[in-house]
């Protein structure tokens, strides 16, 4: 059968430098998605060959072998395991770092041997140079008998050679390291099993049966196995130690050493970066500036956003004869938008940061350096980034798990971020505190304000953590709690690659969790609109007589109107409907109002407020948000409830789109919000 | 030279594995690499004991004390440079 479009796959380890070769060939014509039932992400891209010919590049997960353990290794073996796989490779380019052939080599030499016309690339020449290393290409080539290429994908070097190559394929007619003459009766078997390319693949696919065929196939395969007195895990470590031994051993001849230890500078700088105190000092300098960053210089773009396409339903809306349509599109279509597009330059900063951090190696030293703490909450260390990011924005947060590969871990890391107080609380803990402390300052500089506020982000991670503790206690899923990390070489960063995992994330949030924010939007637009028409009807013509009475304040009057309206709207009527409920903790049915309204994003609250009190605050002389005026208990209790309900429609949206399913989402927001509600039942209980 | 564990080394402390035992780990080991004969140094400790940081011939890796506690080595006796 021949394919429309050829299909080239990039393999290698991680750090190797893959990445920054498809960036590099494929520019910003690249597609993000997802591989079917797993969240790790697939990038592709289109790009032309030598001889014109468009072909699909793929650039597939770093892995350490052909064997899988985590999510991204799965998806490599099932792809390069499975001839019938829509992403089988008719190419595959095997990128491998030059600085650390031995490794690299004895995966490439797995990859070689599946019969896939391969190419070897290896990469970061220009680094092997500089350690004064001198790597035999012309060596490799005939020990593998396949075409290799020195490249080095950051300064794109040997690039257009490697191009070459690939636009004229040879057959593989690789030197192989497997023997199959022990195997000659198993591989006879697995045959009627599997389809391959070549006997290595076979063999593979036979050590790794149980994860590729479907239950009655495997029993009769491992029928046949066990008579034949095959164990396929055994074998398949027997495979892998020969072919790391020979492969070593090989490796010596591949490099010639100019100099002695090249490693010198990594090893100096990792002196400082993982010190038990100036290594800590690092790690929250660096943080504090990361943190900073989502905080403070996304506030820029996200108001430009904001007000940007806030202007345009207006002048769309213009447009529109006035009435439901145009307040559907002002308020319904295009602040929804708004509210998804906010996120983006969150989104974009923390992925840049991330970005170059990874790139330089010290993402790695951070994971190392807060394993041991992280371990007794059932995560690991690549868990601090999500944690540290959800203090700006759990949304890029729990996007930023996707690099933790044990499921468990990821999934209480995902779980637990939401606990962090986010940007978007902050607000609103502003505004409450105020009810609460007294605007003064212990020592003449600590503020009372800013103590609270302090013990307000410590009760989130209190909290957090027990939640933590709990799910690694009562989880039926087993953590294997083994945690196997490089710590590659500092690296200057490549400023392209940051560029485009930026565009790629902010890409992936707006088309995935995107639509679900804005139709939950659109749904709380309706609510919040429209009422019982009788009422809403009388309100309007009251209004409008009032508004035609001479020097009468068309400003005030339809401000007043508004919340009127709003008192009556469904959203209204929910908000009287729930007062019962919320009673104990405080809140009338104004506050109710807020607190839902508050789902939609948090930070509506505020906004909320001011125009449901703008018809009380008439009657008493003031206006807005000056008229607020709860008491201790009810101020307390509302903080409390904001910590922990997770009132953030679009984190429910990403945690649906990371974990792929609704349940954890459903199951996340009906605990966190549960919580909330005992909690400040209990606060105002004791305090009133 | 002794035979221990390769989670009983202090940091700075050298040695060349010798097996590695049955683990959940044995395969993803040997496959970076770490087969024995090979050369290694203790790089650093994290800052809450445990996992370890080690050097080997080409890169370094982090190994938490469970995983690292299934590779058996020999220790070094401290005047000895590690071949690199």
């Amino acid at each position: 059968m021949k394919k429309e479009i050829q299909k080239i796959a990039l393999v290698g380890n991680p750090n190797s430098g893959k990445t920054s070769l498809f960036n590099r060939l494929t520019g910003l014509k690249q597609k993000v998605g997802n591989y079917p039932g797993v969240t790790v992400d697939k990038r592709s891209g289109i790009f032309k060959l030598k001889n014109d010919e468009k072909c699909e590049l793929i650039d597939l997960p770093g892995t350490y072998s052909l064997s899988s353990k985590s999510e991204d290794e799965k998806v490599v073996q099932d792809i390069l395991l499975d001839p019938n796989n829509k992403d089988f490779p008719d190419t595959i380019v095997f990128v491998a770092d030059g600085t650390n052939l031995a490794r690299n080599l004895f995966f490439a030499s797995q990859v070689i041997e599946l019969g896939i016309p391969t190419i070897l690339a290896i990469n970061m020449m220009d680094l092997t140079k500089q350690q004064g290393n001198i790597v035999d290409i012309q060596e490799i080539s005939e020990y593998f008998n396949i075409p290799v290429v020195g490249i080095s994908a950051r300064k794109g070097l040997g690039v257009d050679e490697l191009v070459t190559l690939m636009s004229a394929p040879e057959e593989n007619r690789s030197n192989k390291i497997f023997s199959k003459s022990k195997f000659d009766k198993i591989l006879q078997v697995s045959s009627e099993f599997f389809e391959s390319t070549s006997d290595y693949m076979l063999f593979k696919q036979s050590c790794n049966a149980s994860e590729i065929l479907e239950k009655e196939q495997l029993a009769k395969l491992s029928a046949s196995f066990k008579s034949e007195g095959f164990d396929p895990l055994k074998e398949e470590l027997l495979e892998i130690n020969n072919r790391v031994e020979t492969i070593n051993k090989a490796s010596e001849r591949f490099t010639t050493k100019a100099s002695e230890d090249h490693k010198t500078t990594t090893d100096k700088i990792d002196r400082f970066v993982t010190h038990p105190v100036w290594g800590l000092l690092i790690f929250l300098f660096v943080f504090f500036f990361v943190f900073q960053a989502i905080f403070t210089f996304a506030s820029y773009p996200m108001d430009a956003i904001n007000d940007g396409v806030v202007w345009l339903g207006l002048k769309v809306s213009e447009l529109l004869p006035s009435g439901i349509l145009a307040d559907f599109v002002a308020d319904g279509i295009f602040a929804g938008l708004a509210g998804v597009l906010v996120f983006v330059p969150q989104i974009m900063i923390l992925f840049g940061l991330i970005a170059i951090l990874e790139d330089t190696g010290y993402l790695s030293r951070v994971s190392f350096m807060t394993d041991g703490l992280l371990r007794k909450f059932g995560m690991n260390g690549k868990s601090i980034v999500p944690l540290v990011g959800g203090f700006a924005c759990a949304i890029p947060a729990i996007m930023a798990a996707r690099s933790i590969e044990n499921r468990k871990e990821r999934f209480i890391t995902i779980f637990i971020t939401p606990l962090m107080s986010c940007s978007a609380r902050l607000p609103v803990y502003v505004f409450l505190v105020s009810f609460i402390a007294p605007r003064e300052f212990l020592f003449g500089f600590i503020s009372v304000q800013g103590l609270f506020m302090m013990g307000l982000y410590v009760l989130g991670i209190v909290a957090s953590l027990i939640i933590a503790v709990l799910i690694h206690k009562f989880s039926k899923q087993k953590s294997d709690d083994s945690f196997i990390l490089e710590l590659p070489d500092y690296k200057t960063p490549s400023l392209k690659n940051a560029l485009t995992n930026m565009i790629n994330k902010g890409r992936v949030f707006v088309f995935q969790a995107g639509k679900v924010i804005l139709i939950a939007s659109m749904i709380l637009w309706v609510l919040s609109y429209f009422g019982p028409a009788e009422k809403m009807d009388h309100i309007e013509q009251h209004y409008s007589g009032l508004m035609e009475q001479e020097g009468a304040d068309i400003d005030s009057l339809s401000t007043k109107m508004s919340s009127e309206k709003l008192e009556n709207s469904y959203l209204g009527i929910i908000g009287k409907t729930i007062e019962p409920a919320i009673e104990p903790l405080g809140y009338d049915w104004k506050i109710g109002i807020a607190v839902v309204a508050s789902f939609a994003a948090r930070e509506v609250f505020v906004g909320t407020m001011s125009t449901i009190y703008s018809v009380q605050g008439d009657i008493e002389g003031k206006s807005g948000l000056k008229s607020i005026n709860f008491s201790y208990a009810t101020a307390f209790s509302l903080l409390i409830f904001y910590v922990f309900a997770l009132q953030c429609m679009s984190t429910v949206a990403v945690v649906r789109q990371e974990t792929g399913k609704w349940s954890v989402a459903i199951w996340q927001f009906v605990i966190f919000t549960g919580l909330a509600y005992l909690s400040a039942l209990l606060t105002y209980q004791v305090l009133a | 030279m002794e035979n221990v564990r390769l989670a009983t080394l202090k940091k700075g402390e050298k040695g060349i594995i010798t097996a590695i035992e049955d683990c959940a780990v044995k395969q993803r080991l040997i496959e970076m690499g770490m087969v024995p004969g090979t050369t290694f140094e203790i790089r650093s400790i994290s800052p809450f004991g445990d996992p370890i940081a080690i050097r080997l011939k080409d890169f370094a890796i982090s190994l938490r004390l469970k995983d690292a506690d299934c590779i058996q080595i020999k220790k070094e006796s401290s005047t000895r440079q590690m071949s690199a």
